[in-house]
């Protein structure tokens, strides 16, 4: 069979040892130095838990229980979609050289800054699970489908990486875009809040209450983060719809982003 | 010249380049919506993007034997690199069909992916990969790449305390060991000091009695007479002269003479 995107994916599989060297050099150049490497990616969401802690619970006055599990399990997986998105979207204009000088799969540039934060986003939600028997919600039986819900994150990531990466080769001020858009997302998305809240959200012109109220609801991070919730807080297993949004999401975002990824990634070499 | 080598890869010396009628053209803006804001500018003002298509190759054929040493040469902008770009495919052509049958080896630049901040020793797991040697064969062929930089215990310090020479002798012990059938080689032969640059071009020697295609873009003449075993001169795009080195470059000679005067 003379398929292009299987063709392109089966390349990307020979050269897979190329991608994991440029995750292994980003991921050594960060920590180098720093025996305790890991120590930075849990400072930042420590020190948000701490912003947050203060701001909902003693300035606004809202009470979530067990809020620090409650917001890691929305916070981590946010972190790693956004940490990705950030880096993979300048990548291949930062690497022309790997573009125009020798011959690849393209794919593997974005990817490989996807997956650099997909190691850093494991090894902390590992953490997350030793710590959560001290605040008294140990792991039921549905931790066992974390591998899953990570893996469908990552490839809803990977898509993501392709789409802003390519956009970013042809117009230049994307990364502008793309911070306005990551601060509306973070908060469209039930992370420091809960999604009862906004059931009965009411605005001064309902219409706009109403497609926040959706979006709040049903974005794909949002479906994730209850994913998240359910299968670490809860141990309950997700509704039917929830289930059926995070497939429909992770295949929509795979193929949206490998196809206008190869499509545009031709003329690379010419652009970049 | 017949060894075994040449023997292997060459049954009745069959073609693996094949470029029939090959053209490429560049798309030169003079004014483009680099970023969104211009672009919905522009769209609001009714402007489009203007640019003109300049053709670097125009209607090349050619077809190179295994086992040749191909030199290919002509004045800057005559599109020799663009060439070598479509034969390893980081081009792709406009018109025209191309055919390359065995495993390339691209070596258009040295140190491709080097880490400023990481040992030698890790970037040339890095460069070797991205050149498309595998991280086993890398791994058996560790010492031989050291030893061939010259760089003794430095391999293990950051290549950012590396001089520039010292750079350029771990990018090329990398190149030259890895493995293909194919070798395109763009202008990278004119490093290091005398001495290294001989040991380099016996390594290139070597791979040629081994029966290796190589295809060697070069402004030094005197290199493509002596390791060619035939070139091609390009001008303008076109191919203008084929054949063996000496004849080339004799026409190469006449043709910048008679544009000079």
């Amino acid at each position: 069979m003379k398929c292009p995107t299987f063709q392109d994916l089966k390349e990307l599989w020979l050269r897979r040892e190329v991608l994991l060297n440029l995750v292994m050099r980003d991921l050594e150049v960060k920590y180098k130095g720093s025996v305790i490497g890991i120590f930075w990616s849990l400072l930042n969401p420590l020190m948000m838990l701490l912003i947050y802690t203060i701001v909902f619970r003693y300035v606004i006055g809202m009470n979530v229980k067990n809020f620090p599990v409650f917001f890691m399990c929305g916070f981590l997986p946010w972190i790693f979609l956004s940490n990705s998105v950030t880096m993979a979207a300048p990548s291949v204009i930062n690497n022309p050289n790997l573009v125009r000088k020798v011959y690849m799969p393209k794919s593997i540039i974005p990817l490989s800054a996807m997956v650099a934060c997909l190691v850093e986003f494991v090894m902390t939600l590992i953490i997350l699970l030793l710590a959560l028997p001290f605040f008294g919600c140990a792991p039921g039986y549905l931790a066992f489908s974390l591998p899953l819900v990570v893996l469908a994150q990552a490839i809803f990531v990977g898509g993501l990486t392709l789409l802003f990466s390519a956009s970013t080769v042809h117009f230049r001020d994307v990364k502008h875009l793309l911070d306005i858009l990551l601060i509306v997302w973070f908060w469209l998305t039930p992370i420091v809040y809960p999604v009862s809240k906004v059931a009965s959200l009411k605005l001064p012109w309902p219409p706009l209450g109403d497609i926040v109220v959706w979006l709040i609801t049903y974005n794909p991070m949002s479906v994730f983060v209850c994913v998240y919730r359910a299968v670490l807080l809860q141990n309950a297993v997700p509704d039917v719809l929830t289930i059926a949004l995070v497939v429909i999401y992770t295949l929509g975002s795979a193929a949206c982003g490998w196809l206008l990824f190869a499509r545009s990634s031709a003329r690379f070499a010419e652009v970049v | 010249m017949s060894n075994e080598g040449r023997q292997r890869n060459e049954p009745g010396g069959s073609d693996v380049i094949q470029m029939r009628s090959v053209s490429k053209k560049y798309r030169v803006y003079y004014e483009k919506s680099e970023n969104i804001k211009y672009l919905i500018i522009n769209l609001l003002k009714g402007k489009r993007d203007r640019y003109r298509d300049v053709w670097a190759l125009r209607d090349i054929t050619l077809s190179v034997k295994a086992g040749e040493t191909l030199g290919i040469i002509g004045e800057n902008g005559s599109g020799k690199s663009t060439l070598l770009k479509l034969l390893c495919r980081i081009l792709l052509a406009d018109e025209g069909h191309i055919e390359v049958n065995g495993k390339v080896a691209t070596l258009l630049e040295l140190g491709s992916g080097f880490s400023m901040e990481l040992s030698g020793r890790k970037n040339i797991f890095m460069n070797a990969s991205i050149l498309g040697l595998s991280r086993k064969e890398a791994r058996r062929r560790l010492d031989e790449i050291i030893s061939f930089s010259e760089l003794g215990d430095f391999i293990n310090a950051p290549i950012k305390s590396y001089s520039s020479g010292m750079l350029v002798r771990l990018g090329f012990a990398v190149a030259i060991n890895v493995e293909a059938d194919i070798f395109l080689i763009d202008e990278i032969l004119a490093v290091g000091d005398e001495r290294f640059q001989r040991k380099c071009l016996d390594r290139i020697r070597a791979m040629q009695r081994r029966g290796k295609t190589i295809a060697l873009v070069s402004h030094n003449l005197e290199m493509i007479q002596k390791f060619c075993s035939r070139a091609i001169l390009l001008s303008k795009g076109r191919l203008v002269a084929d054949g063996r080195p000496d004849a080339v470059i004799d026409e190469y000679r006449r043709v910048q003479r008679s544009d000079a005067g």
